[in-house]
């Protein structure tokens, strides 16, 4: 845990934490196979009595067997303490669908909707490519762009997108050594948009990223009237309200409808039909069916039919996560406990602090949170909005 | 959408397409399950119906038991055995050790430290039995922790099914078709079914 707690933000640290978590999963079930020592699959991970039983099958067996059994209750219990713990960090610690969306659904530039769930948005305000390009760029551009500006789509948005930016400006040099460029940008036209579409600065969602290494990071500030920006006026003198994130707060959306689905189904035909093709299960499943090749030389259905399931579901059903999976909806009621290990945002280091209009933990957020809010139980504490803030205001913190 | 938590229009439509979507895989599970398949479950999981509604296939109890006799049913087991524990005497022999029990999440597996616990029934195939087609053999009777088979007076094995619980320690000495693989399967001398599918 103490990796996750220290605040500076080196790049894809949690990335590659996460990495390793992932690996040491797959790398647990491989063990317990060799050697004999039952540690099992993220269905039930565990040692002898005591084991992580998935919290979803515990209910579908409880409701398809219409009876409650003290063994599998207790480790539901255990495993109610356990999301009170670290909240909804199963989906980007040790849930495989992200990577295999990862895999399987290559990022696609100024595609027209957002990924859900764990896939950075793939819309045009995409975080990730929101640092390449800035990376990239002259120093000092920061680029904003406007999704929402007339009908346009993703696509277009990239395609019109023409930034302005104004160089220096009043938070250059400031404290944290975070050279500020203030940037205006409009949409549409090519050169020049930015005389004649002001902004609307509810609607903007600006992009940029930071390098610290670099004499003048890039940071885009929106300024309610674009025009006067334009002319190098100013920016935002006053302390920002937060941009608020779309899931922030409980959620109850189709992902809810679909846990009481499979809950239903258990109990209508006797068994647990969603691990049938539970994308969870249905990995591993492919893990062993590997392992019972190599180790016995079996070859079997398994090793086609599912990874054929897992493809579909991460590649068609595409938002998957965030509006599907009912272990998602069953772990985000669950996680409404969690207090703990949240990020939680330095108020006086945060640009919005200072009028920057700055989103770049909103944008970088998977989940779609806005860290600066007070209840966002769908936190999956991927770590993505400590790494994507240019002040470094954001850290996750065991307690306060 | 804005910061509105509420379930949309199009959420409804999501939800119920995968709800409907589930009940769809069910019932197609379901009916291709047919009635009993008489497959060998760990001792004490023998009510199928309790074990079909509660095995998660978490794949501890095959991977834990020390005598390595559970195997993880495959597509030819039928959709909804599909990913669970199965019995396999050709690997090892069931010592009712518990440890199946121990480590079953779900509370599928009951009793399963109890040797009265009875797993199937074992049967002589008389036409594969060495001892049945041409004398000389009494591996299985040796190899029975329990005095269930006994020769018969000419020498042939005959399991005693009320003292056999199937813990296929005689299917798994048999050595009748124990190293080869041809176009009748893989059944031995002897083998243990599950009961009710003696025959």
């Amino acid at each position: 845990m103490s990796d996750k707690k220290n605040s500076a933000p080196k790049k894809s640290r949690f990335r590659t934490a996460r990495g390793w978590v992932a690996f040491a999963c797959v790398a647990f079930v491989l063990a317990g196979m060799a050697f004999r020592v039952g540690i099992g699959t993220p269905s039930a991970f565990g040692i002898q009595q005591i084991s992580a039983i998935c919290p979803l099958g515990a209910l579908e067996t409880m409701v398809g067997a219409k009876s409650v059994m003290l063994h599998p209750l207790l480790l539901f219990v255990l495993v109610v303490v356990l999301i009170a713990l670290v909240g909804k960090a199963f989906c980007a610690w040790m849930c495989p669908v992200p990577w295999l969306q990862k895999f399987f659904r290559p990022k696609k530039r100024g595609a027209a909707k957002g990924g859900a769930g764990h896939d950075a948005p793939a819309s045009c305000d995409d975080s990730d490519a929101g640092f390449a390009r800035a990376k990239s760029s002259t120093a000092g551009v920061a680029e904003a762009c406007e999704p929402q500006i007339g009908t346009a789509s993703g696509a277009s948005c990239q395609k019109t997108r023409e930034c302005v930016s104004v160089a220096g400006g009043e938070y250059a040099n400031d404290a944290h050594g975070v050279t500020t460029a203030t940037s205006e940008c409009a949409a549409k036209e090519p050169a020049g948009g930015c005389e004649t579409l002001p902004l609307d600065s509810a609607h903007t969602r600006a992009i940029f990223g930071s390098n610290n290494t670099e004499p003048a990071g890039k940071q885009a500030a929106c300024v309610p009237s674009a025009c006067a920006a334009c002319a190098g006026a100013s920016v935002c003198a006053k302390a920002l309200a937060p941009v608020g994130g779309k899931r922030d707060g409980v959620q109850l959306d189709s992902r809810h409808a679909v846990l009481v689905g499979t809950l239903a189904s258990a109990a209508v035909f006797g068994f647990p039909v969603f691990c049938l093709i539970c994308p969870v299960g249905l990995t591993f499943a492919t893990i062993i069916g590997l392992w019972n090749l190599v180790q016995f030389n079996e070859p079997s259905w398994a090793l086609v039919i599912f990874p054929v399931i897992l493809i579909l579901e991460v590649t068609v059903l595409r938002k998957w996560c965030s509006k599907i999976c009912p272990i998602s909806a069953l772990v985000s009621l669950l996680s409404n406990l969690n207090i703990t290990l949240r990020p939680r945002v330095k108020t006086d280091a945060c640009l919005r602090s200072r009028g920057v209009d700055c989103h770049a933990c909103v944008d970088a957020c998977p989940e779609q949170l806005d860290p600066h809010s007070g209840r966002i139980p769908e936190c999956s504490k991927c770590g993505k909005c400590v790494e994507a803030c240019p002040a470094k205001a954001i850290s996750i913190k065991l307690l306060k | 959408m804005g910061d509105q938590p509420s379930i949309t229009r199009r959420g409804v439509l999501v939800g119920a397409g995968a709800v409907a979507s589930m009940f769809a895989v069910g019932g197609v599970a379901y009916a291709l399950e047919g009635e009993g398949r008489g497959l060998l479950r760990p001792p004490g999981a023998q009510d199928e119906a309790h074990f079909r509604a509660t095995c998660l296939k978490c794949n501890r109890c095959e991977t834990a038991c020390p005598q390595r006799c559970l195997r993880t049913g495959v597509l030819e087991d039928g959709v909804l055995n599909w990913r669970t524990p199965i019995m396999d005497f050709h690997r090892g022999v069931c010592d009712f050790c518990g440890v199946c029990e121990d480590v079953c999440p779900a509370g599928s597996i009951a009793g399963a430290h109890d040797p009265a616990q009875v797993i199937g029934i074992a049967v002589v195939d008389r036409e594969r039995c060495i001892a049945w087609l041409q004398g000389g053999c009494q591996v299985c009777v040796d190899a029975c922790p329990y005095g269930a088979i006994a020769l018969d007076d000419a020498n042939r094995p005959v399991v005693d099914q009320a003292k056999c619980n199937g813990c296929g320690a005689c299917e798994n000495a048999c050595p009748s078709n124990s190293y080869l693989a041809f176009a009748g399967g893989t059944d031995r001398g002897i083998n243990v079914r599950a009961a009710g599918k003696e025959a």
